[in-house]
């Protein structure tokens, strides 16, 4: 497969990163942070959030359309992140919905096209029709993803 | 994603560089809101092993 990914850096804690996109609109700051979520039943799980960092503003943006031609290798880096963060929180369940639909098509894209090596190291699932979460297959849309690492160790 | 050859677990130590707080972050705090609105609306799924505060 191929490994090409954007170097990353992280917190202490293993819940923020940063990652630059470089491509023809520049160097792109984005930043990945898993945000620790409890219910009202006391379940604990993490949402997944990503944007690029507005300089100016001094705030994530949450709509902007980057298209710096590099959508690959940033779903790639992502992937990345996703695998150090359940190393550090081996039990914890991820939950990921893009800020728009396409968006959230564009994860799935990425999840059919990696799901070969995603399926051994994970357990997938996809919310259908703002129902309940059932086993991600591939074909099929989804609205919101939830993910948990099996207990693989590739350490 | 990476197969084992593939795989280095990085340490705190290795960071390339210094990466802020987003915890406070409103786009942030605004999708872990919708977030559990989702998840306490449809429950996760029962194959998982939730942790529980």
């Amino acid at each position: 497969m191929n490994l090409d990914r954007y170097e990353f850096s992280w917190d202490n804690d293993w819940l923020d990163f940063e990652f630059y996109s470089d491509g023809p609109k520049g160097k792109i700051k984005k930043v990945v942070r898993f945000s620790e979520v409890t219910t009202e039943k006391r379940t604990v799980f993490y949402n997944l959030g990503f944007g690029d960092w507005n300089e100016e503003e001094q705030r994530i943006d949450d709509f902007i359309v980057t298209d710096n031609k590099d959508a690959e290798k940033v779903l790639r880096t992502v992937a990345s992140l996703v695998l150090q963060f359940t190393e550090h929180y081996p039990g914890a369940i991820i939950f990921a919905k893009g800020s728009s639909s396409a968006r959230t098509r564009r994860y799935q894209m990425g999840l059919n096209k990696y799901w070969k090596e995603i399926e051994p190291l994970f357990s997938l699932f996809g919310l259908v029709e703002d129902r309940e979460f059932v086993r991600f297959k591939k074909g099929i849309n989804y609205e919101a993803f939830v993910i948990q690492r099996k207990k693989v160790n590739l350490s | 994603m990476a197969s084992k050859k593939e795989y280095k677990k990085l340490s705190a130590a290795e960071a390339p560089w210094k990466v802020r707080d987003y915890s406070k972050d409103p786009f942030f705090v605004q999708k872990a809101a919708t977030a559990r609105q989702i998840i306490e609306k449809h429950g996760l799924p029962k194959e998982l092993s939730a942790k529980k505060k």
